[in-house]
C-alpha cells in the first residue's frame, strides 16, 4: 500500500512535470523547458543531429527550432504513459505537434516521444528524452503523415 | 552502503542484459533478442507503425531473413540510470551487414531501453528505435550521420 501510494505520487509529479514542459516547449518559453531537464540531459531530438549532450548545446538547439518556428504551434501530448519506480521513472507518449499558418489551417503531424527521468533533492527532471519519426526504409524519407 | 552495492549491481544487472541482447542480435536469434521483452512492451521502431505493442516474432524473423549472416551491432556510449525496480539506459548504436541482394547497409542509430523489475528480473517494458530527420525542406531521413 504505501509503495503503490508512493508510486502514485510519483507518477502524478512526472505528469505535472511534462504538462508543464509541452506547456513551455509549445510557445517556446525555452527558460521554462530548461528548467524541466537536468544540467547533463542527453536528448536525441527528431531533427538534425544524432544527439545533443548537456544543457547548453540542447539549449542552443531549442533557440534554433525557435527560429524555424516563429508563428503559433501546436504541442498536444497523447497516449502519456507513465512508469515511476524510487527516483528512477520513465514515460512515452505520441506527440502532436506543427505550425498553425496565417491562414489558421493546421500543419501537424504526430511523432514518438521518450522521457526518462531522474528524482534529485525531491524533485523529478528531465535527464534523457527522445523524439522521432519513423522512416520508410525503401524511401529513407521520415513519414510524418502516420496516424495513431 | 547496502544501497549502493544494489544499485552498483541494478547498473550491471542492464548492462549484462543488453551485453546478451547484443550477441542474440549478431546471431539473429529471435528468441534471444524477444527474451528480454516485457509481453505488453511499447516499441517506437525505425520502421513504421508509429508504436507497436508487444513482440512480433514473425516479422523479426522475416528481417532478419533479409540479411546474409550475421549482422554487425556495436553499441557507443551506453549510459546506464537503473533505480531498484526501474531503470532506462540510451546508446548509439551501428547496424551493419549484407542484404541478401549483395548490397552493404551500415546505419548510425539512437536507441533508448526502459526497463522495470519484474519478478526479480529486469525486462525491456519500452524500446525507441530512430534516426532524425532533415529540416531542409527535403524530410530525408538521415541514414548518413555518424557520431
Amino acid at each position: 500500500m504505501a509503495t503503490a501510494t508512493i508510486e502514485h505520487t510519483a507518477e502524478a509529479e512526472i505528469r505535472g512535470l511534462i504538462k508543464d514542459w509541452a506547456k513551455a516547449a509549445g510557445t517556446f518559453d525555452i527558460d521554462r523547458v530548461m528548467e524541466a531537464y537536468t544540467p547533463d540531459i542527453l536528448a536525441f531530438d527528431a531533427i538534425a543531429k544524432l544527439q545533443f549532450k548537456g544543457a547548453k548545446a540542447y539549449r542552443e538547439h531549442w533557440q534554433a527550432c525557435a527560429a524555424m518556428c516563429p508563428g503559433p504551434m501546436i504541442f498536444e501530448v497523447h497516449n502519456l504513459a507513465i512508469e515511476a519506480g524510487d527516483d528512477v521513472a520513465f514515460g512515452h507518449y505520441l506527440v502532436r505537434c506543427g505550425t498553425i499558418g496565417e491562414d489558421g489551417k493546421e500543419q501537424a503531424g504526430y511523432m514518438r516521444a521518450t522521457v526518462c527521468c531522474r528524482r534529485t533533492s525531491g524533485q523529478w527532471k528531465i535527464a534523457h528524452e527522445h523524439f522521432s519519426a519513423p522512416f520508410d526504409p525503401e524511401s529513407s524519407k521520415a513519414l510524418l503523415g502516420l496516424e495513431p | 552502503m547496502t544501497e549502493n552495492i544494489s544499485k552498483a549491481s541494478d547498473e550491471e544487472q542492464i548492462r549484462a542484459l543488453i551485453n546478451e541482447w547484443a550477441k542474440t542480435l549478431r546471431a539473429k536469434d529471435v528468441d534471444g533478442v524477444l527474451a528480454p521483452f516485457a509481453a505488453d512492451i511499447v516499441i517506437f521502431d525505425l520502421a513504421p507503425p508509429l508504436r507497436s505493442t508487444g513482440a512480433d516474432p514473425n516479422g523479426l524473423q522475416a528481417w532478419f531473413s533479409t540479411w546474409e549472416s550475421p549482422l554487425g551491432y556495436e553499441i557507443r556510449d551506453l549510459n546506464i540510470t537503473a533505480g531498484s525496480d526501474a531503470a532506462f539506459c540510451h546508446c548509439l548504436s551501428r547496424l551493419s551487414g549484407t542484404k541478401g541482394n549483395g548490397e552493404k547497409h551500415e546505419l548510425w542509430f539512437r536507441q533508448t531501453f526502459c526497463f522495470r523489475k519484474i519478478g526479480g528480473a529486469w525486462k525491456i517494458v519500452h524500446q525507441h528505435e530512430s534516426v532524425p530527420f532533415y529540416m531542409d525542406g527535403s524530410y530525408r531521413a538521415a541514414v548518413d550521420l555518424k557520431p
